[in-house]
């Protein structure tokens, strides 16, 4: 089913299966993820969306049922290969969650409490403000840095956990739900955001709204049951999908 | 939602057949003033035009508010946008058939030097068939039919050609004002082309809804058949 659409992948999976326990939560998955693209997963709940996307970075390993065969390849290399370090995986594929979850410390340490454990060489501040002004926040923030980051709104922290995402330096952002607790001016700015970072980063990114799908995705998949129904431009699904079942899911016919 | 939605959509599908309708009415009865001299018929079409650009007003809003409100996608925007293009061929069919009242009209006026009827009614039945099937692809969604549509125009032009040819000789050596009426009398024969065209081009938006293929300009068609 796959075509050759995707010409430059970053991550490739090949014949990927999934279980939590003796259930099978992706099956046969197969699936490119194009570089300094953004690529959105949907479909309906429980379908798979979160599983496969935490599997890109190794995140289900915490999940003592999770079991996985096939090959998802980051930059040609397993990550789940047997020399792979999970840590130095979700270091270069980091990941932004549905509810922002800052940690309870300042603007300023939110984001170089992670480059600092990491050892980072460079100059500290630079990168905090660097990552703050590439989530756009800066303007909004910079008079408050020594703030805790609970005193920011709801929009603000989750651009808060991109910019923190972003100081880990990653070639791919994974993003769950990122703006499904947010208010539509707030997720209007996390979208904007979005297209923007794609100019440096790959994103991957769950969402049940359809149109923000449509928005911001160079690629869609269409996920039901576990299964990749259809993968292809975004725009090409929205037009016209080559799969009745992708038709049904997004014009709201399903079921 | 969706109720509401498929509501609007099922609107809009019966106005547009609606308008389909009125349109092919006044293409009809255009040739039949043509082709009977009749000017009061004519009159009546010039007339009746008007109802049909209101509605074409009344659809594109219809069909904008829809985009505006429901965001469709998939087959529902394609259907959205096919009724936006169909509507405004459907307009400027509507204008051809005036087109073709207002010179039966001034023909009316006047002696018939020549009489092609014959030829002129051959190709009035293949372009109004050609519009009526383009419309019937439309409500029954039936891109095989939509096909034999796209498959006719070409005869349509050949017809034209011969009435080209036709009206050249017959006009070409010297009644009283022979390029006036000539041009007037061949023009009929232009508009009903120009119809044709747009039938045509209904039939491949019918197409494109039921297929996702933009085959304007291309020839898809058979790769469509495999
Ligand atoms: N930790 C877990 N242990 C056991 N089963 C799980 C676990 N997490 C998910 N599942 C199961 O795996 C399947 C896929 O779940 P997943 O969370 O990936 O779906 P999803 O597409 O992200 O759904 P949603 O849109 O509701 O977030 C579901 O049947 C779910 O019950
Ligand atoms: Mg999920």
């Amino acid at each position: 089913m796959e075509k050759e659409i995707v010409k430059n992948p970053i991550i490739t999976c090949e014949n990927v299966d999934i279980f939590y326990g003796n259930v099978k939560a992706i099956d046969a998955l197969s699936l490119k993820v194009d570089r300094q693209k953004v690529t959105t997963l949907i479909g309906p709940s429980g379908c798979g969306k979160s599983t496969f996307l935490r599997a890109l970075n190794r995140m289900n390993d915490f999940i003592e049922s999770f079991r996985i065969s096939g090959r998802i390849l980051l930059e040609g290399e397993d990550i789940y290969g047997p020399q792979t370090d999970p840590v130095q995986i979700r270091l270069r594929v980091g990941m932004v969650f549905q509810s922002p979850n800052p940690f309870p410390k300042s603007i300023f340490e939110n984001i170089a409490l992670g480059p600092r454990l990491n050892g980072y060489k460079g100059d500290l501040e630079e990168l905090v403000v660097s990552s703050l002004k590439r989530a756009y926040l800066w303007d909004e923030v910079k008079d408050k840095l020594k703030e805790n980051a609970y005193s920011l709104s709801g929009g603000q922290q989750q651009r808060l956990c991109i910019a923190r995402a972003i100081a880990m330096q990653p070639d791919v952002l994974l993003m769950d739900e990122p703006t499904s607790a947010l208010d539509p001016i707030s997720t209007a700015k996390i979208e904007e955001l979005i297209l923007e970072l794609q100019e440096k980063y790959t994103i991957v990114i769950v969402t049940h709204n359809m149109q923000q799908a449509s928005r911001i995705g160079s690629y869609t998949a269409f996920f039901y049951q576990g299964r990749l129904i259809e993968f292809d431009k975004t725009s090409k699904i929205f037009t016209s999908p080559s799969e009745k079942m992708t038709e049904e899911y997004i014009t709201g016919r399903f079921g | 939602m969706r109720i509401h939605f498929e509501n609007a959509l099922e609107n809009l599908k019966k106005e547009i057949i609606k308008l389909g309708g009125m349109v092919e009415d006044n293409v009809k009865d255009a040739v039949r003033s043509f082709l009977e001299r009749d000017k009061a018929l004519a009159q009546d079409i010039i007339k009746r035009d008007d109802e049909i650009d209101q509605m074409e007003i009344a659809i594109e809003e219809e069909c904008l508010k829809i985009l505006a409100l429901y965001h469709p996608v998939a087959s529902d925007l394609r259907f959205v946008i096919v009724v936006l293009k169909i509507n405004n061929d459907l307009e400027r069919i509507g204008d051809l058939a005036v087109n073709i009242a207002k010179k039966s009209r001034w023909l009316a006026e006047r002696e018939q030097p020549v009489d092609l009827s014959d030829v002129y009614r051959k190709m009035a039945a293949k372009t109004t068939a050609m519009l009526k099937e383009a419309l019937d692809s439309l409500v029954k969604r039936d891109p095989i039919l939509a096909d034999a549509v796209i498959a006719a125009d070409k005869e349509v032009n050949k017809m034209k050609r011969q009435i080209r040819k036709l009206v050249i000789s017959a006009y070409g050596s010297g009644t009283n004002n022979p390029s006036e009426m000539m041009f007037r009398y061949y023009a009929v024969a232009r508009n009903l082309e120009n119809i044709a065209d747009l039938a045509t081009s209904i039939a491949e938006e019918v197409i494109y809804l039921e297929t996702g293929k933009i085959i304007r300009h291309s020839h898809l068609i058979n790769e469509l058949k495999e």
